[in-house]
């Protein structure tokens, strides 16, 4: 993915997947049809979120909140500290939603449920890159 | 609203200020007339002392002639007359054609030409007179030699007659002209008074038309903006009205949320029948639900709302969090108890030019709605379990089945013998708590190998509350009350089956009385299932074997004399099932071999026996002898595990059942540890056991290596069980294991002509 889109133009926004199930990392990357939005890197915990986020700056990150080595809520945190106008989806299930509310309250911007579905899915996107 | 009120108030503004521009207007104005006033008033005093100023030219003019003829020094009166005769003609000059001045006392005043035609005809015919006038005094004025002779023979020096000539000549032209000129100026004072009273008069009559003016301006300002802001009251209070008519009508309870969460001013009126109360206002929203919902919902839905006031955050991405969609309530209904509801809150932000102003909260009571989708549900569950009943009892052998209920029956009758039994002390309490777990976890086991899942899940269901009651630091009388109930529960489930069970009979029999079932060869429907161990009876049963329901319907014992052999066949295919659903729902995969369990070859006695401890010892090596696949495969085994039951005559004249499985074998390590984490060893004891006492320890009631249990594992009884039916029999348990490779059981029977009729 990374190679692919190297040589196109800088244009658009960046995305980066942030899970630490590879089953949803590679869902989300096959489903998302956006125009404009493109995938540059996949990250299965927060330490290597940081990392990859320093290295790439995404416009736009989708966030688990459970995961190892660091969680979504202070992934979320220190990626806003970062970068104050990053857009980040909280993708998680809806079993614990003061936890989901927790990362909102740090900075994350909205909140898909799992499962969903691939239109499920783009429509948020959609929806977070219009805005309110 | 702030940019409507502005826009109202503009107009007024506007008037206003026309009206300030008016009146500045007319006070210009006025300020202007006035000050021609001014001048005005100067011209009249001016031209009164022209007349007196021409009075006194003459007095002068006189005089001088007086001292000539007296033969007194005559330069004073000269200068005197020279003096007045300037002022007027520089004044009179001045009225003409405006300039400066010189008044009568040497002082110099500009003067503004007089600019009426009468005014300047006066000045005109003065003027006529003064210049006849001037032309002769002139002379005297410009005289400037010696008058008298200094020899007494002569009077005057000839330049003296000369001018005493001159003087008379003067005296003659200003008595002739001097009347004329004190007349016209005199006419022109009149003339000038009367100028300015009318200029007063127009004066009283611009500022009379300009009060009347503003007055009208003031009445149509009051009138016009008096009507448009009344019919904008008018309208403001009908809109107000109409909405509170809708606040009134609406169902849904609407309010507004500020930003430090407290409750607008202006509410729906549902809101009281909801809330159960009249008064909203300033209140707090915290307040609004800490009664009515738990602590954890109520931290959460503040967060949540707390969210919506966040710019970042994109309200429709949301909603799905919002914890009081759905939320139950529960409101005191005023005699100790309370009453549930079940209400819906939502939440959208009210933003005006792009800024954050209110949360509009709607309530909406989905009580109804909720208790049907519950209603509707519960009725499908119940349809789909009586349908899983069915289908379970079409698909159990009828002899199988009936030996099930007959057993089942037994132990419910034991359970509640057991509930009976008095107990005082917590060893009695804890004793009663075991028998009554080994009599469910039997049913529970039998029922899951026939494939009853209902009976099955209703089982698990009576062991999650005996669970429970295990967990308890202390146990008194009052605990085992629940038990009862979950006990009747039970029984009315068995009923069900027994119920089905005739039902089936019923049906079967009339089928057989209809010409068509008749005319088939009766043995077809009437020949019992014979079926060689290890076929899947699961696959076959059919209302073919019902006629053995039928039969066994009316007398279970003498079905269970007549069709033993069923007993046994069906044994072996009970096992095999249990093992694939087992299998099948921990993703393992598993060979079953059965040896010496057919129907012969188990004395009647063990039967009952055999056939608990044989699916407890299969449930036990699935799900924790044998590993997953996966886990098999890098231990160099093949993946399905083998697992084989055998039950031999032994050389005494007694029964060995050897129970063996290739799986992971026993850890001790590990169930030294689970039984030091649940309370059934101290930690010392443990470190002083050999693996062979630490081996013995999963025989004990409340021993489970599952952390967390499920229906088929965790309880802590199926080894429980089986040791205490071995005691019963009078045998011997024995276990041995090599960890990672293999778990051998073998139970040693006596004699079975030893037993009495235990079974």
């Amino acid at each position: 993915m990374l190679s692919r889109n190297r040589t196109e133009a800088d244009a658009g926004m960046k995305m980066m997947i942030v899970d630490d199930s590879n089953i949803i990392r590679r869902k989300i990357e096959r489903s998302t049809e956006l125009d404009g939005v493109r995938i540059i890197g996949k990250a299965s915990n927060g330490v290597e979120a940081v990392h990859l986020f320093e290295k790439t700056h995404p416009d736009l990150v989708t966030m688990d909140i459970t995961m190892p080595e660091m969680d979504g809520i202070e992934c979320v945190e220190r990626l806003v500290d970062l970068k104050p106008d990053v857009l980040i989806l909280v993708v998680s299930a809806l079993s614990d939603k003061s936890t989901a509310i927790e990362a909102l309250k740090k900075g994350a911007n909205g909140f898909l449920c799992k499962p969903f579905t691939d239109k499920q899915l783009n429509q948020a996107l959609a929806e977070l890159i219009r805005g309110e | 609203m702030g940019g409507r009120e502005a826009g109202q108030y503009k107009g007024i503004i506007g008037a206003i200020g026309l009206f300030m521009v008016f009146v500045a207007g007319v006070f210009g104005l006025n300020f202007y007339m006035a000050e021609r006033l001014t001048t005005d008033g100067g011209g009249v005093t001016l031209a009164g002392e022209q007349s007196m100023l021409a009075e006194r030219l003459m007095k002068n003019l006189m005089m001088l002639e007086g001292r000539l003829v007296a033969g007194d020094p005559v330069e004073d009166a000269q200068l005197a007359l020279r003096r007045a005769a300037g002022s007027f003609d520089s004044i009179l000059s001045a009225m003409q054609g405006g300039g400066n001045a010189t008044g009568p006392a040497g002082n110099s005043v500009f003067l503004k030409p007089i600019s009426t035609f009468t005014g300047q005809g006066l000045l005109q015919d003065a003027s006529r007179s003064w210049e006849i006038f001037k032309e002769a005094l002139d002379p005297v004025l410009a005289f400037d030699g010696v008058v008298y002779a200094e020899r007494s023979s002569e009077f005057y020096t000839p330049a003296g007659a000369e001018f005493t000539g001159l003087v008379e000549s003067a005296v003659k032209v200003g008595s002739a002209q001097i009347e004329p000129i004190i007349t016209a100026m005199r006419r022109l004072v009149r003339h000038l008074e009367a100028e300015a009273a009318n200029r007063v008069a127009q004066l009283r009559l611009i500022q009379g038309g300009a009060v009347a003016v503003a007055l009208a301006l003031f009445v149509f300002i009051a009138v016009y903006f008096g009507r448009k802001i009344s019919r904008e009251e008018r309208a403001a209070s009908q809109a107000r009205q109409e909405t509170d008519n809708i606040l009134k009508t609406v169902s849904e309870g609407l309010f507004l949320l500020d930003k430090n969460m407290n409750i607008g001013s202006t509410h729906s009126q549902a809101m009281e029948r909801i809330f159960r109360k009249k008064s909203f206002a300033d209140s707090k929203f915290e307040r609004m639900l800490r009664d009515i919902v738990p602590e954890k919902t109520l931290k959460t839905a503040l967060d949540f709302v707390g969210l919506l006031w966040t710019d970042r955050v994109n309200a429709r991405l949301v909603k799905n969090l919002n914890p009081l969609s759905e939320v139950e309530v529960h409101f005191d209904d005023g005699s100790g108890g309370f009453e549930t509801q079940y209400l819906q809150f939502d939440f959208n932000r009210v933003k005006q030019d792009g800024k954050l102003l209110h949360i509009l909260v709607t309530v909406t009571d989905v009580t109804q709605r909720v208790l049907l989708a519950r209603e509707l549900e519960e009725s499908q569950t119940q349809s789909k379990e009586q349908l899983d009943l069915l289908l379970s009892i079409l698909h159990v052998e009828p002899s199988q089945l009936l030996a099930f209920l007959e057993d089942t029956d037994t132990s419910m009758k034991m359970v509640n013998t057991i509930l009976k039994e008095p107990a005082r002390d917590e060893a009695a309490f804890r004793s009663k708590l075991d028998g009554i777990f080994r009599q469910i976890h039997s049913m529970k086991g039998e029922a899951a190998a026939l494939g009853l899942g209902t009976v099955e899940h209703n089982a698990h269901e009576f062991e999650e509350l005996l669970n429970d009651m295990r967990g308890r630091d202390r146990l008194n009388g009052n605990d085992f009350l629940p038990l009862a109930v979950r006990l009747d529960h039970l029984f009315n489930h068995l009923d069900q089956v027994r119920d089905l069970v005739s039902r089936l009979a019923e049906l079967r029999m009339a089928i057989q009385n209809t010409p068509v079932e008749a005319a088939r060869p009766p043995h077809v429907a009437a020949v019992p299932d014979f079926r060689p161990a290890g076929d899947n009876p699961g696959q076959t049963a059919n209302l073919g074997t019902a006629g053995e329901v039928a039969e066994a319907g009316r007398s279970v014992s003498m079905s269970l004399g007549t069709s033993q052999s069923m007993v046994s066949g069906g044994l072996v295919g009970a096992l095999e099932n249990l093992v694939e659903r087992i299998a099948g729902e921990t993703g393992k995969k598993v060979q079953l071999q059965c040896k010496g369990l057919g129907d012969s070859e188990i004395p009647s006695v063990y039967r009952k026996a055999v056939k608990e401890m044989a699916v407890q010892f299969v449930r036990n090596a699935v799900i924790h002898g044998i590993e997953e696949p996966a886990a098999r495969q890098s231990s160099g085994k093949p993946d399905a595990g083998r697992l084989c039951i055998a039950f031999n005559p032994d050389p005494n004249g007694g029964h060995e059942m050897v129970i063996e499985d290739d799986g992971a074998g026993l850890d001790a390590t590990e169930i030294r540890s689970k039984a030091v984490a649940r309370g059934l060893i101290g930690q010392e004891e443990a470190d002083a056991m050999d693996n062979g006492r630490a081996f013995s320890l999963i025989f004990r009631a409340g021993f489970s290596t599952v952390d967390e249990a499920n229906k088929d594992a965790g309880r802590g009884v199926g080894l429980d069980l089986v040791r205490h039916r071995v005691r019963e029999l009078g045998g011997r348990l024995r276990l041995s294991s090599a960890k990672g490779r293999r778990t051998e059981f073998r139970v040693t029977l006596p004699a079975a002509d030893s037993q009495a009729d235990v079974a």
